[in-house]
């Protein structure tokens, strides 16, 4: 009797795991739906009605569309956000969390850039990079995406670094270690999980960014977002093809979010609950 | 400033949009967070549910935007289809000035309460197993047991991830741009967006970069309020 209340309670609970996760995929899993419909078919006024699958969406999307210039543009642009920022991040983590450097105005300092709306920086970035003549580069949409993912790195690292005891540190530097072999060799390697964390949001960050993205580039260097963005017409969206984009664009966040969850909510808490 | 009537609505718009998305992704949040911390023996899979669970939030903006833009259709999306087919009259979701600044806020929770579900879940693994066993000992209840152990210790927690919800709420942009673009009327005019308008459509750079310092003025203040009222560390 207690063996089949238990039972019950098991398979009770497994269907109410179904459910929540099918809604919260739900959306994911329409897209995929949509990515192989015909044009007809997405919209009729019958989401159910049956249909041909077929790749043309696809097809469209890396001919016509050329997604695939778009992409190596994100990927190029992420990986370099993410590289710099953590370069940067890392010595001004560390002073800060070593020596106290600006004390606490500059930690709330960079907190507060944290809080600003990026459309604020939006105007003071367009005009810096027009006089610089940098407009649609590369180096300007990475520059423009630092500026938000450094306060954030910094935070985070400072916050990790103040784990590690300096006692270890010190004992390297008596042995004739430099400070900034310390820092690399010593301090870097005990907080590999944090840098990971620091690497997996700063590079979904800019891989997501959208809107200095969008008024940064002219029609060279558009990352994918923005590309995505232009299936919406006056005329008439693409469903079709924003679908099939959708897919081939979520791809790398769904793996990065699989393979490195734990990390995650090191990197979204800012580093705040250790 | 004051006196632009649109930038007030769109302060209003904001605020509404902020206080309603970061309530409802709490509760939730948390109705999840602690319906995983509480399962049964011998559910197996835990981890990986917990992992598919995140993955909305790691979704491009612009594509949950996008998608929603398509489900939510009135003439055609799948989220009207069933209203209709049971009788119902279809709803007009962001076509409506009605229901449009809510539909950004369902929009929202979808994406976000994975957030709030990973942070409040953390924060649950934190608490000791020996409380509630004490607590069981002296006869507490499951609600007591709730009200008295786990929201005091879950507080930090709670602060953290209500003031990073509320600061991030605040910057919504790619969901409203490719949905309604502040829409019908004004009503999804948010703060951003008008910003955008202002700045870039209009060209009044100054006016812009004013708002934006007055918007930050009143984040800084929420978090200050949160931190007060909360008491966290």
């Amino acid at each position: 009797m207690k063996r089949e209340m238990e039972l019950r309670k098991i398979v009770g609970t497994y269907c109410v795991i179904i459910v929540l996760l099918a809604i919260f995929l739900f959306p994911l899993f329409w897209m995929l739906l949509t990515s192989i419909k015909p044009y007809e078919a997405t919209i009729n006024f019958n989401p159910f009605v049956s249909f041909k699958p077929t790749l043309e969406n696809y097809i469209d999307v890396f001919q016509r569309w050329r997604l695939t210039y778009y992409l190596k543009n994100s990927i190029i642009i992420a990986t370099f956000t993410m590289l710099v920022t953590i370069i940067l991040a890392a010595p001004a983590a560390y002073v800060i969390a070593r020596f106290k450097t600006g004390g606490v105005v500059l930690l709330l300092w960079i907190m507060f850039t944290r809080m600003i709306l990026p459309v604020a920086f939006l105007v003071p970035l367009y005009l810096l990079f027009r006089t610089l003549s940098l407009l649609d580069t590369y180096p300007a949409i990475t520059m423009a995406h630092t500026v938000f993912t450094l306060s954030f790195g910094i935070w985070l690292l400072r916050a990790i670094f103040l784990t590690i005891p300096a006692e270890i540190e010190e004992a390297a530097m008596t042995d004739g270690c430099t400070r900034f072999a310390a820092l690399v060799r010593i301090v870097l390697p005990l907080s590999t999980p944090g840098i990971v964390a620091v690497a997996i949001v700063t590079f979904a960050f800019s891989w997501n960014e959208f809107i200095l993205a969008l008024m940064l580039t002219g029609t060279k260097i558009n990352t994918f977002p923005v590309v995505a963005s232009g299936t919406v017409t006056h005329h008439r969206i693409m469903w079709g093809a924003m679908s099939a984009m959708g897919i081939v664009g979520v791809i790398p966040v769904i793996i990065i979010t699989l393979l490195a969850h734990k990390h995650l909510l090191t990197g979204f808490s800012l580093g705040t609950l250790k | 400033m004051f006196h632009d009537p649109l930038t007030v609505t769109a302060i209003r718009n904001t605020l509404i949009f902020v206080v309603e998305a970061v309530a409802l992704q709490f509760f939730i949040g948390l109705g999840l967070a602690l319906f995983f911390s509480t399962l049964p023996l011998g559910i197996k899979g835990e981890a990986m549910f917990r992992t598919f669970l995140c993955i909305p939030m790691m979704v491009t903006p612009v594509l949950v935007g996008l998608i929603w833009r398509y489900m939510l259709n009135p003439l055609y999306g799948v989220v009207n289809f069933p209203l209709v087919a049971i009788g119902l009259p279809s709803l007009p979701w962001y076509t409506a000035s009605s229901t449009a600044l809510f539909s950004l806020v369902i929009i929202d929770t979808w994406m976000m309460t994975p957030f709030m579900f990973l942070l409040l879940s953390s924060g649950l693994k934190m608490i000791s197993r020996d409380f509630y066993e004490a607590a069981q000992l002296d006869g507490a209840s499951k609600w007591q047991r709730f009200m008295f152990i786990t929201m005091p210790l879950l507080k930090p927690v709670i602060f953290v991830a209500i003031a990073i919800r509320t600061i991030d709420a605040f910057r919504l942009f790619d969901e409203v741009f490719v949905l309604t673009k502040g829409g019908p009327g004004s009503s999804t005019e948010v703060i951003s967006i008008h910003i955008w308008r202002v700045g870039f459509k209009f060209f009044h750079v100054g006016y812009a970069a004013a708002m934006s310092y007055v918007i930050l003025a009143i984040i800084l203040a929420i978090t200050v309020f949160l931190y007060k009222t909360m008491g966290a560390e």
